[in-house]
């Protein structure tokens, strides 16, 4: 207990990842006034007051960089003008996501960051907490209970004395073991002085003067520069580069270096690989599986498969018996609808650099999602231990589930080039190679049966999806851990609405094409079916759409709530039949209901969202500002999905290649967006950054319906579909 | 060849080829890489920069065609964050991932220098140039609104 135990932070991330959270062993005590001290591994206090705080999220641009600490922060009760932040090392034992199905590994990804790390973060920002008070407590012989805390100081208020928490710092007493926290240490939610409050983001400064780093930013010295075009679809592998003597004429290029499954052209600046990379001429093997895979077709036998009785899914709902509700029918309804492949396009291309040494070890510069992940699957193409491996983690221009993936393909591209080169290599895949070699959310049939009884009540709900898993190959460890369930492609499959007898299954399917979780993950799909089909169910009822919502779930507390609210928000009731409103209901898990108000123009055929209208319960709201912005942000990601995006494939190769055939939405076509934020005090928080768009889709094509008396069933509705209607 | 280039009031010597943009050059030959590579078609606008006060692509723009030209990249636009943009960036918390922010500002920049009335539907129409997949567009709107009129009350 009284032990001084000197250690710098390394060390103690080090013992830290062997057993979690333990102390380094003891070390002789000596003067250390100026060395700052990591108290845990998640904060290190100078004796100037500052406060280092470790943040083990990626930061993608959904601000958990700073939400994470802030709540880490509250139990500490830092003064939170003081409080610096850093991303963490790469290390599960220490910095996993807790949320159970990320499956102990860290991991920033599905709206899992804010939620996952909540309860333990306040316990190790208490732990932090207790561990300066037992030392000041030491130190003055005072009782730990006559002890408390105001921002970064420690009060005794019986003798009057104070010390702030950098004050304590060079005579900290720390004992060996770490304190044990009880959940009657943790701070009652009416104490809270920074969950909640209006903070900045951490990130903002730099990034309004260019000086965010990324690691398409990173510059070492005597480093190459390389752009690596992937093969045309999954599994190809090049054969022959016909102009190769040719490029290698051109200044500044270096290599044509053949990869397992890619060509990259090397070189002393980027634009020469850059230019070079347009002009290469190159063969690449066949792959058997997608020589002929084009979307119209595929998504043909995608129906076909869901349209089959005889083919039985995996079951992702089963309630009651849907067999024997089908067949007892006074009035059934029944419709098909599609998905095309949709694109990430985050802003900054993937890229990393990488630079292996001749010692067996490496150091890499990459945004990634998935920092062990990326770490192992660096060690392993080297053939060295992971502890070889040093990331270097930078901010992410955009990610939206691209940079999640196990395999880390951009990464590994960077590894292989260096090692090649014996240089530090960048490698940044150019913008046509990004959408060319992209993996995309997976195009998707579903058919939808819904059934009532002689009074009207809906006694069956029969969803089946035919999709690719997404997870399969973009995280197979997840999905070995998950029992090979899809969890990507089954997402918003489940319905909350009251129903006797409820099925839900997927027809899982492997076409070879490539694919990697997005934002909103199946959601997005499988919502705009079953959302789209409760409003086709209440025309034809002649019913309110958004009153069969309300009966359908009854007692439900939250989605009751979102739904009134939203309906009040926009006026729902006196609104104008025709006006083009729609309504969508998400989920009891994430509860949110969205209105959106729909123009067309009859003469292009182009759908413009005018109003967004948006309610939805979160808890605990631990960052209100930034959840604001992460629901405009998805809003708007989810339109730009809905009305604008669509990749195509033909014969198993991409038909688009940048910007100007994969328009993504401008500030022109913006709409205007209310949200209301419901909380409830003593509850935990639920995730927002990408979790609550699921049912935009649908909202803006009931919306549609509403206005023009037709109906859209597949993904994206492009004004080609509007016209064709 | 050899290009003498004014970068935010500086002089630099490059060696680059003629067929150079200045993105790259003041990305890797000047290690100014506040300015971002995001299309290479004018499509996305993550690569603007100012010439001689115009925003221009830079991406599509040959270095040498901005000798004796000044330029002016998001790390000369102010010290220390100050330009009133910046300020109501901050103020507005608009960036997300960021990576777009650096060409959004120099297009609003570009904007408020000749009209600092301007209307919300010019600014929207002005902005069209830039992408920002985060969706910040809404946050942008207001930056540029409150920061428009900041600059108009200091005129005053």
């Amino acid at each position: 207990m009284s032990e001084f135990v000197n250690i710098n932070r390394r060390r103690f991330l080090q013992s830290s990842a062997a057993a979690c959270i333990s102390f380094a062993l003891p070390v002789p005590a000596f003067s250390r006034q100026d060395m700052p001290l990591a108290l845990t591994a998640w904060v290190t206090v100078n004796p100037d007051n500052t406060i280092i705080i470790q943040s083990p999220a990626a930061e993608m641009g959904q601000g958990s960089m700073t939400a994470l600490p802030m709540i880490f922060a509250e139990e500490f009760d830092a003064d939170w003008s003081k409080v610096q932040i850093e991303t963490s090392p790469a290390n599960d034992a220490v910095f996993l996501n807790p949320t159970p199905w990320v499956r102990g590994i860290m991991l920033t990804l599905g709206s899992s960051t804010v939620s996952g790390y909540y309860d333990s973060l306040r316990h190790y920002g208490a732990q932090a907490r207790k561990i300066l008070l037992m030392s000041v407590a030491s130190n003055w012989n005072v009782p730990l209970s006559e002890l408390s805390t105001e921002p970064s100081v420690v009060i005794h208020p019986a003798s009057a004395r104070s010390i702030t928490y950098g004050e304590i710092i060079p005579n900290l007493k720390i004992s060996n073991a770490l304190p044990e926290i009880k959940d009657s240490d943790l701070k009652s939610e009416d104490d809270f002085r920074i969950i909640g409050s209006k903070i900045p983001r951490y990130d903002v400064p730099a990034k309004v003067n260019g000086s965010a780093i990324y690691s398409i930013d990173v510059d070492l010295p005597g480093m190459l520069y390389a752009t690596v075009l992937h093969s045309p679809v999954k599994g190809g592998e090049p054969l022959k580069v016909h102009n190769e003597a040719a490029l290698l004429q051109r200044p500044g290029i270096l290599r044509v270096v053949k990869l397992k499954d890619a060509i990259a052209i090397v070189a002393d600046n980027y634009q020469a690989a850059y230019l070079a990379e347009k002009d290469l001429k190159a063969d690449w093997s066949e792959v058997e599986k997608l020589k002929n895979h084009s979307s119209e077709p595929s998504l043909t036998k995608h129906l076909a498969m869901v349209s089959n009785p005889e083919l039985k899914g995996l079951p992702i709902q089963e309630k009651g018996n849907i067999t024997e509700a089908l067949s007892q029918a006074a009035a059934s309804y029944q419709s098909e609808y599609l998905s095309d492949y949709f694109y990430h396009a985050h802003l900054e291309p993937l890229n990393a650099v990488a630079d292996v040494k001749t010692n067996g070890s490496v150091e890499v510069w990459a945004g990634t999602q998935a920092p062990t992940h990326c770490t192992r699957s660096v060690a392993a193409e080297l053939g060295i231990d992971v502890s070889k491996v040093n990331l270097h983690r930078s901010y992410l221009g955009g990610a939206f589930g691209r940079r999640g993936g196990q395999d880390h393909d951009f990464v590994i591209d960077a590894v292989q080039l260096s090692r090649e080169m014996q240089k530090p290599v960048k490698v940044i895949w150019s913008r046509e190679s990004d959408v060319k070699c992209g993996r995309f959310k997976p195009i998707k049939a579903v058919k939808m049966q819904a059934v009532e009884d002689a009074t009207g009540k809906l006694i069956g709900w029969h969803h089946r999806t035919a999709s690719d898993e997404a997870l399969k190959q973009s995280d197979p460890y997840r999905y070995e851990k998950a029992g090979g369930w899809p969890v990507i492609s089954s997402g918003g499959m489940d319905t909350d609405y009251e129903i006797d007898n409820v099925l839900a299954e997927i027809l899982d399917l492997d076409t070879g094409v490539r694919a990697a979780p997005m934002r909103g993950i199946g959601g997005t799909v499988n919502k705009f079916a079953a959302e789209c089909f409760l409003d086709e169910i209440a025309l034809a009822k002649k019913q309110d759409s958004l009153e069969l919502r309300l009966s359908l779930l009854q007692e439900q507390t939250l989605p009751l709530k979102v739904l009134n609210r939203v309906a009040e928000m926009s006026g729902w009731h006196n609104r104008k039949k025709g006006a083009g409103y729609g309504v969508a209901f998400q989920s009891a898990y994430y509860p949110t209901a969205y209105v959106v108000q729909v123009t067309l123009d009859e003469n292009t055929g182009l759908i413009r969202v005018a109003k967004v209208w948006v309610a939805l319960y979160v808890g605990i709201a631990i960052h209100p500002d930034n959840i604001i912005a992460q629901l405009e942000g998805q809003i708007i990601f989810a339109i730009s999905n809905t009305l604008k995006e669509r990749i195509t494939m033909r014969d198993g190769v991409v038909e688009q290649s940048n910007f100007h055939d994969y328009p993504i939405m401008r500030m022109n076509e913006v709409p205007e967006i209310e949200i209301d934020i419901l909380t409830r005090k003593n509850s935990k928080p639920l995730g927002v950054g990408d979790s609550r768009c699921e049912v935009i889709p649908a909202a803006i094509a009931n919306a549609f319906a509403d206005l023009s008396g037709k109906r859209l069933y597949h993904l994206p509705l492009t004004p080609e579909r509007v016209l064709a209607l | 060849m050899k290009l003498e280039l004014t970068v935010n009031g500086r002089q630099h010597s490059v060696d680059v080829e003629p067929e150079a943009t200045l993105l790259w050059v003041l990305r890797d030959e000047l290690k100014l890489s506040g300015t971002k590579y995001g299309c290479g078609m004018a499509a996305c606008g993550a690569c603007m920069v100012h010439v001689d006060g115009k925003s221009v692509f830079s991406c599509q723009l040959q270095a040498a065609s901005a000798v004796g030209k000044a330029i002016t990249t998001i790390e000369g636009l102010s010290k220390g964050n100050s330009h009133p943009l910046q300020q109501a960036w901050i103020e507005e918390q608009v960036p997300q991932c960021g990576y777009c922010q650096s060409g959004q500002i120099m297009r609003a920049a570009e904007l408020l220098a000749t009209n600092k009335q301007a209307s919300r539907k010019e600014i929207m129409a002005h902005m069209n140039t830039n992408l920002c997949r985060c969706g910040t567009y809404p946050r942008i709107i207001r930056a540029i609104e409150s920061a428009a009129e900041r600059m108009r009350d200091s005129d005053v």
